[in-house]
């Protein structure tokens, strides 16, 4: 019991000392970056040097940087997020609006991939050289290395141009605003294309890692013993080599969790999903200091999370690691 | 016992995914019905950028000011057909000022009703030309005051009359000032606190205009209905929707698909796929940007890294004559754009075009024999030539920028000709970022850039005077006698003389080529001719149908009765279907597995 304390105690430290590093990193790593925000939003406004001086002040980046950093720290602290240069509005505000889209979207897609990668990668493995494990090899690897974008193209222009099945882009009808079943329908249906692209471009990786770790304790001396003792076949596969071939895929999957919130870029701009991944593209071309350092905080925290969280699990899971 | 519980199971699933398949059906009949009753008549806009912000303080491109155009008025409109100011089109009828132009008076519009019901008076007008002068509101400030001029005063005697009072002498108020007229009742609350003012949300947006903004989906897009009882006509249309798209090929494919009625700014490669297109109809409207090539003159009394050669006129004048600016047009925009001359765009009243033979018109032979006369030798048999008061290599850096459609590739077709006569144009492609970066500290030789603008040309003969080096200038030109005819040009009341003298101030710029004027990039747009008639293209006769300075075309949109219908998306019956098959399927291979199982363990 002590030692399952012990470890609890020392990973959460970590995460919390991770946490706290980034939030430094966050800070100085966006001032060191090229180009001047300020000079950025005059161009298409027309203001003079003066007009541009006072621009500056009002957004207090003409203190000196450790000043600016103890004012970050103090306001992160306090959960106020500053507000967004481009538009004046509050970075809570703008991230919240954009948090939904993007776990809908992509926790939907990673949940799929995950499933549906790890059942492939596990059938394959089992019957390793069968007429599926050489078509699922072939097709997960093929999936691995399409560009998203790509195949979101694609997809645009088959199942929207040509076959008007599908909207081409957004998040849900505007207008009319529907409500109830309507609503989810509508939603699924401007999802199904996004969700569709970024499912067919994980499940490879997934397949293909559960395989190879699968095949990896196939050849183990236990899973033999198990087929000695004269188990079934599913019985094995499911009781014995399933569990001690998952954790390499259980690190992969709680990562891909962490990443939700960090949104899918590409996905999201093909398919005009107002995510998150759409506004981090926008922060950075526009050098939106705030909004950037809200949206990597978030990014950060939730990796960070979701670490500590396989951490956690793997102590249960695999006992030998609260050794180390 | 364990075969009959397998039967029960086959059974309930059979059952299960029957119920949902006459669900799906009903729900999907429903849902057709609830559709059809007393639909709105809704005009859809794609578009690939969204409004920063729908706060007119905050407004940057053309997404707010096309929103702006819809939601208010201003002191005067621009005119549909030549985009002057247009009494005809804005909240004021009529003006008159004193003799040296210092005190100007307006009649208001009488009657005018804010979207709220509210009365819009003079004293509103008054409040928002206050408003900006006194918290110095960034934007608009520059139409009411030029930089360190005393602020002009405007008073509201009564509602129906506007006083500009102005310390010298002032064109202003027929540039006109694009400022729309914001409510008193709404705005007055931020009056000494610029910071809040410019974080209020406004939606909905209170204002004047034809149409109304009623909701606003960050990176979705906006939708504006009609304000029914508009003094400038009775808008046809109950709603313009607006959706934002974040790539070209999806906005294209919506428009194919009829998700959409309307394609905007669309590059050249798309808008030729959608020629001849069932139910579309593609327009090319006026250029709304012009590129350059511009030079950097060097920051004066600084140590700068900028080529001394460059302020020689005749080696400006070769590199223009060096360019073929109609290859430009053929080949990178595929046609559709117009070769570039002066700094103001084709369309405008105030351009002005040089006659044929004042034009640099695109001769080597002739740009090399230019460079030999000015003793541009090549003295070191490198295949660049020397400046001879120098000596140094003619090398230029010339910044690209790579977010601006056509910089980059215009930058190797120009290095390519600058190479035949003796140039090296060495290209710096950089973002748009560091660009601005390097613009604002005048760190470079050259670059490919462009520049969009007002109808008025105040603003762009301005980025050519002395005082805007490090501000508005490209690569601060200085020359004094420019200074003095742009400040002559402020003075002109008389539009067709000040127009004459926008032309000669045009004329001088082309000769000396503070910047070579590339081309003029068209705006292209395509609709869905078998559903809508009746755009006001601006300017006339085939201006731009939307985007071009004025709500005009969203007033006079109509349906066609027998217009196409939307796309047919998938319905809730058929996701339900879908839901079921699934069940259906995944039941069936479970039983199948279990059944073998069963037989294996057997």
């Amino acid at each position: 019991m002590g030692s399952t304390r012990r470890y609890l105690l020392r990973k959460t430290g970590q995460a919390l000392a991770t946490l706290a590093f980034v939030l430094a990193m966050n800070f100085f790593l966006f001032r060191i970056m090229p180009g001047d925000p300020v000079r950025l939003l005059a161009r298409n406004t027309h203001l003079t040097p003066e007009q541009q001086q006072e621009e500056i002040h009002t957004l207090g980046l003409d203190l000196a940087l450790p000043a600016q950093f103890i004012v970050y720290v103090k306001n992160t602290a306090t959960a106020n997020l500053g507000t967004s240069i481009r538009s004046s509005r509050s970075v809570s505000a703008v991230i919240a609006e954009r948090i939904w889209p993007t776990v809908l979207l992509v926790g939907v897609s990673t949940f799929l991939s995950v499933t549906f990668g790890i059942l492939v990668g596990i059938y394959g493995a089992w019957r390793r050289g069968s007429a599926f494990d050489k078509g699922s090899l072939f097709g997960s690897l093929i999936l691995y290395s399409i560009p998203e974008g790509w195949l979101g193209m694609l997809l645009i222009i088959f199942l929207v141009s040509t076959w008007k099945l599908f909207p081409a882009g957004g998040y849900a009808q505007q207008f009319p605003p529907l409500y109830g079943i309507a609503h989810v329908t509508d939603v699924l249906n401007h999802m199904f294309l996004p969700a569709l692209t970024l499912t067919l471009g994980y499940i490879g990786e997934y397949a293909v890692i559960m395989r190879s770790s699968l095949l990896e304790v196939m050849g183990d001396d236990f899973i033999q013993t198990a087929r000695a003792k004269g188990l079934r076949d599913n019985l094995v596969r499911r009781r014995h080599a399933v569990p001690n071939a998952l954790l390499p895929s259980l690190t992969l999957v709680f990562y891909s969790f962490g990443f939700v919130m960090g949104g899918a870029v590409i996905t999201e701009a093909v398919f005009s999903w107002p995510g998150l991944g759409q506004l981090e593209y926008q922060a950075i071309s526009e050098l939106d200091y705030p909004v950037m350092q809200g949206l990597f905080l978030l990014l950060s925290a939730a990796v960070i999370m979701f670490n500590l969280a396989a951490d956690i699990l793997y102590g249960y899971l695999d006992p030998r690691i609260k050794e180390f | 016992m364990k075969a009959h519980t397998r039967r029960m199971t086959k059974l309930g699933s059979a059952t299960l995914a029957t119920l949902l398949l006459a669900g799906a059906l009903m729900t999907g009949a429903a849902s057709a019905q609830d559709a059809t009753p007393d639909k709105a008549v809704v005009f859809t806009v794609g578009l690939t950028g969204d409004m920063v912000s729908p706060n007119p303080f905050k407004a940057c491109c053309g997404a707010e000011y096309e929103m702006l155009f819809m939601n208010y008025d201003m002191l005067f409109g621009f005119s549909k057909k030549d985009l002057t100011y247009s009494p005809e089109d804005g909240l004021a009828t009529d003006f008159e000022h004193n003799a040296d132009s210092t005190v100007w008076t307006f009649t208001i519009r009488d009657g005018v009703k804010w979207h709220d019901g509210e009365p819009l008076t003079a004293a509103d007008i008054a409040f928002t030309y206050n408003f900006i002068v006194n918290n110095k509101m960034g934007a608009f400030l520059n139409y009411l005051k030029s930089a360190g001029a005393e602020p002009p005063t405007f008073t509201a005697p009564n509602d129906t009359t506007l006083v500009w009072e102005s310390p010298t002498p002032t064109s202003a108020p027929l540039t006109p000032p694009w400022i729309p007229i914001l409510p008193e009742h709404v705005w007055s609350q931020f009056d000494g606190d610029p910071v809040a003012a410019k974080q209020f949300e406004n939606v909905p947006a209170v204002g004047s205009g034809p149409f109304h903004l009623e909701s606003w989906d960050t990176g979705q897009g906006w939708v504006m209905t009609a304000n029914k009882g508009y003094w400038g006509g009775e808008p046809t249309i109950d709603e313009v929707d607006f959706k934002v798209f974040s790539n070209q090929e999806a906005m294209v494919g919506a428009l194919k698909a009829g998700q959409i009625d309307f394609a905007e700014a669309l590059n050249p490669t798309l808008f030729n796929s959608l020629e001849g297109a069932e139910g579309i109809t593609t327009h090319v409207a006026p250029p709304a940007y012009f590129d350059n090539l511009a030079f950097n003159f060097g920051v004066p009394d600084k140590n700068d890294s900028s080529l001394p050669a460059l302020h020689d006129v005749v080696l400006r004048q070769a590199i223009a004559t060096a360019i073929d600016t109609q290859a430009i047009v053929d080949k990178l925009m595929l046609g559709n754009g117009t070769v570039g001359t002066t700094v103001t765009l084709p369309q405008s009243v105030w351009h002005w075009e040089p006659p044929a033979d004042q034009q640099y018109t695109f001769d080597i032979a002739k740009a090399n024999q230019m460079l030999d006369d000015a003793g541009y030798a090549d003295t070191n048999d490198d295949g660049v030539r020397n400046d001879p008061k120098t000596g140094d290599e003619l090398i230029i850096e010339t910044l690209t920028i790579d977010s601006v459609t056509y910089s980059n590739d215009q930058g190797k077709l120009i290095a390519g000709w600058m190479k035949q006569i003796g140039i090296d144009m060495q290209l710096v492609p950089v973002s748009e970022n560091k660009a601005y970066d390097l613009w604002g500290v005048g760190d470079f030789d050259a670059y490919i850039w462009g520049w969009g603008g007002d109808p008025d040309p105040d603003f762009i003969m301005s980025i050519f005077t002395t005082s805007q080096c490090l501000s508005w200038s490209d690569g601060c030109y200085s020359d004094p006698k420019f200074d003095a005819m742009y400040e002559k040009q402020k003075t002109i009341l008389d539009p067709a003389e000040r127009r004459e003298y926008i032309y000669t101030m045009q004329q001088y710029i082309y000769e000396q080529v503070p910047e070579v004027v590339l081309a003029y990039e068209n705006d292209l747009q395509a609709y869905r001719s078998d559903r809508w008639e009746g755009f006001t293209p601006v300017p006339e006769p085939d201006g731009f149908l939307i985007f071009g300075w004025g709500p005009y075309s969203y007033i006079s949109l109509k349906p066609i009765a027998s217009g196409g219908t939307g796309s047919q998306s998938v319905s809730t019956g058929m996701w339900l279907a879908v839901l079921a098959g699934i069940v259906v399927i995944g039941g069936g291979i479970f039983l199948i597995r279990r059944n073998k199982s069963d037989e294996e363990r057997a």
